[in-house]
């Protein structure tokens, strides 16, 4: 099959360099020096510090030189997606199915989930609904991340631990259809993990009430995860962040189950890491805002779901984001 | 009760321009001060800038108070969180009568000196640790102080006032009804420029300036604008005027009135020249933020008295924790 990794950057770029190894057509959609460097050098993927490989993938940052795909990965930063929304047309054909590697809540959410929302598109994570009328719903194949990455020099991906590397991959209707169980063998042949989901919503939303909080306290602390859920303090104020979260879950019809104080604990009790928004932040590079908290606090008003905690906090992210030139909204 | 020489411990920015004022008008000045700032001053004098003259004085300037002997009248003008380091240093400076200024923000450590009700004389240990202000300087020498006089060092040795008219300080005595020793200081502290006023509710007076610190700096040590963007965001202009009425709830739980108007302080920083509050300035330079006796002393007190503050129970942990990560809070 032809895959194309749209935004080949620390996550897409392992993805390109274990599915080309494993055999498939890859085509690599990248920018600046990096894509410079992998059009002369080929990708190379640093694993931890145990391996180390490099492969051939055709790059561009002209999505239209590459013609239809038969799986397309969006992997770029939620700021990015209305660009995607531009590129992505002349990548599909009929039956091209997209698979979105991203943080926070997807576009398509509402697309088949039973209840009086279905098929609401959401302006904050697709605005204008561009997405939905480029790309359509029914292409569109949930998948989430545990999987730590970065982009190491131009050219260079290093897999910062070779475990848990875990891709959850999903029909919209929880299906096991063909193309979903195509897309996980190729990548569990490229030595992923890639599991199918019977109900990537549930998935996508725990993964996103953990992020909600850190990502959002994370920023205004300056402060690594682990270090501020130790703190007696500000630990009810991330408990009550996803408290909120979960509840709008639920209002909308997404009940993700996840105990949230043995969460807490879990990230409590982990190695330091400052989330990525904090990262981006550090960085200069806009931050990911909308799809991990202004799209709960959507669905929050959609609901008629009170979400307190998020609301203060959300106003002084997007505050201290516009401080830094990075957020516009 | 004769005044004539006078400490200035902490000769900074406001200190400074005191000192100055002071020296020109006759007393026996000396000033401890640190660094390039101590050295200039030893070395050219001390230059105070104004908008119509600039003066040079000479006062005696040392790091160690030891060095200065017993003075009529010591003025602190230091953050609240360096003083419990100070007292060993102020108390030699003390003869049986000297009386001490704590020109601060916020809410000073003997606040419950002799204050009637269920807290009187209760010592605060997030503004005092171990009592040792309250036992080596001792409660009966405070001299409550707030001060509204805008000051720069610009250079080392140089403090430039920046008042369009005239600075005014407040003073208040903590227990005594008897204004005799604060009408003393008073005269002795008044200058062309500065104003100095007697007040017989010192802690009414702290907590007016108090509840307006509240509103904006929190927020502005989280989101580093300007308060005018922050007051000019509906959404932050309600965590301020929330923050702020907690805050006033607190007050009044003291039995304390001060003077708040939430909508006008709201309306009165949203159109504001470009001002980052000091607290945001030190977080983004990179020195020693005041957190405790404006924001944590107050949800404290909150705590104390039953006064429930959920909005700076968020805020203010969130700040506390930001300052301790960038290793700009020491506690």
């Amino acid at each position: 099959m032809k895959y194309c990794i749209y935004g080949a950057g620390a996550i897409g770029g392992h993805v390109a360099a274990r599915l080309a190894k494993a055999g498939e057509e890859v085509s690599a959609i990248a920018r600046g020096p990096h894509l410079e460097a992998i059009r002369q050098d080929g990708l190379t993927l640093l694993v931890a510090d145990q391996d180390r490989f490099t492969v051939d993938v055709n790059a561009t940052d002209k999505p239209a030189e590459l013609g239809p795909q038969d799986v397309i990965f969006v992997a770029v930063k939620g700021p990015a997606l209305p660009a995607v929304a531009e590129g992505i047309r002349p990548l599909m054909k009929d039956d091209t199915a997209v698979v979105f590697a991203m943080n926070g809540v997807p576009w398509w959410f509402f697309h088949g989930l039973p209840g009086k929302y279905e098929g609401r598109r959401i302006e904050t994570v697709d605005p204008g609904g561009r997405m939905w009328d480029a790309v359509g719903p029914g292409r569109a194949i949930g998948c989430v991340v545990n999987s730590a990455n970065h982009v190491v020099a131009p050219g260079v991906v290093r897999n910062d631990a070779p475990k848990p590397n875990r891709f959850w991959l999903g029909e919209p209707d929880g299906s096991r259809s063909e193309r979903v169980l195509a897309i996980s063998a190729a990548m569990e042949k490229g030595g992923f993990a890639a599991p199918v989901s019977e109900d990537i919503r549930k998935d996508i939303w725990g993964k996103g009430l953990r992020a909600l909080a850190n990502a959002s306290i994370g920023s205004l602390t300056t402060t690594a995860s682990c270090h501020f859920l130790s703190n007696p303090d500000i630990r009810p104020i991330a408990r009550a962040m996803m408290q909120e979260g979960y509840d709008v879950g639920v209002a909308v019809g997404c009940d993700c189950g996840i105990d949230i104080d043995a969460d807490i604990d879990q990230v409590a009790g982990s190695p330091p890491h400052r989330h990525s928004m904090l990262q981006d932040l550090e960085a200069g590079r806009p931050m990911e805002i909308d799809g991990i908290i202004g799209v709960v606090q959507e669905m929050s008003r959609m609901t008629g779901t009170p979400t307190p905690t998020i609301d203060m906090v959300l106003a002084l992210v997007k505050q201290r984001a516009r401080s830094a030139g990075l957020y516009d909204g | 009760m004769n005044i004539e020489k006078i400490c200035v411990y902490g000769a900074g920015s406001v200190g400074g321009f005191l000192a100055g004022e002071l020296a020109k008008r006759g007393h026996t000045v000396s000033v401890i001060a640190r660094g390039a700032h101590l050295a200039a001053i030893r070395e050219k004098g001390l230059t105070v800038k104004t908008p119509d003259e600039t003066y040079t004085v000479k006062p005696f300037a040392t790091d160690n108070p030891a060095e200065v002997g017993k003075q009529d009248l010591v003025i602190t003008v230091a953050k609240a969180h360096s003083l419990p380091a100070m007292a060993e240093g102020i108390r030699t400076l003390l003869g049986p009568e000297t009386p001490v200024c704590f020109a601060q923000n916020g809410i000073p450590w003997w606040y419950f000196y002799g204050l009637e009700g269920p807290h009187k004389d209760r010592k605060l240990e997030t503004l005092d640790p171990g009592g040792k202000l309250w036992d080596l300087v001792g409660p009966d020498r405070a001299v409550g102080t707030t001060i509204n006089s805008p000051n720069e060092v610009i250079a080392p040795g140089v403090v430039h006032n920046k008042a369009k008219d005239i600075s005014t300080f407040v003073v208040g005595e903590p227990k005594r009804s008897d204004t005799a020793r604060v009408e003393a200081i008073a005269e002795a502290m008044r200058t062309p420029r500065v104003n100095v006023e007697v007040t017989t509710d010192i802690r009414t007076g702290v907590w007016n300036k108090l509840l307006v610190n509240l509103s904006t700096w929190a927020i502005a040590a989280l989101t580093h604008a300007p308060s005018c963007d922050n007051m000019s965001n509906p959404e932050l202009r309600e965590v301020a005027s929330r923050m702020m009425r907690e805050g006033l709830a607190v007050a009044r739980s003291f039995g304390l009135e001060p003077e708040c108007d939430v909508d006008a302080t709201m309306e009165k920083f949203g159109s504001s020249t470009p001002h980052k509050p000091s607290l945001l300035q030190d977080f983004e330079a990179g020195k020693p933020v005041e957190i405790d006796t404006v924001l944590k002393i107050t949800r404290e007190f909150g705590k104390l008295n039953g006064v429930p503050t959920p909005t700076m129970d968020i805020l203010v942990p969130l700040v506390e924790q930001k300052a301790r990560s960038l290793g700009l809070y020491g506690k």
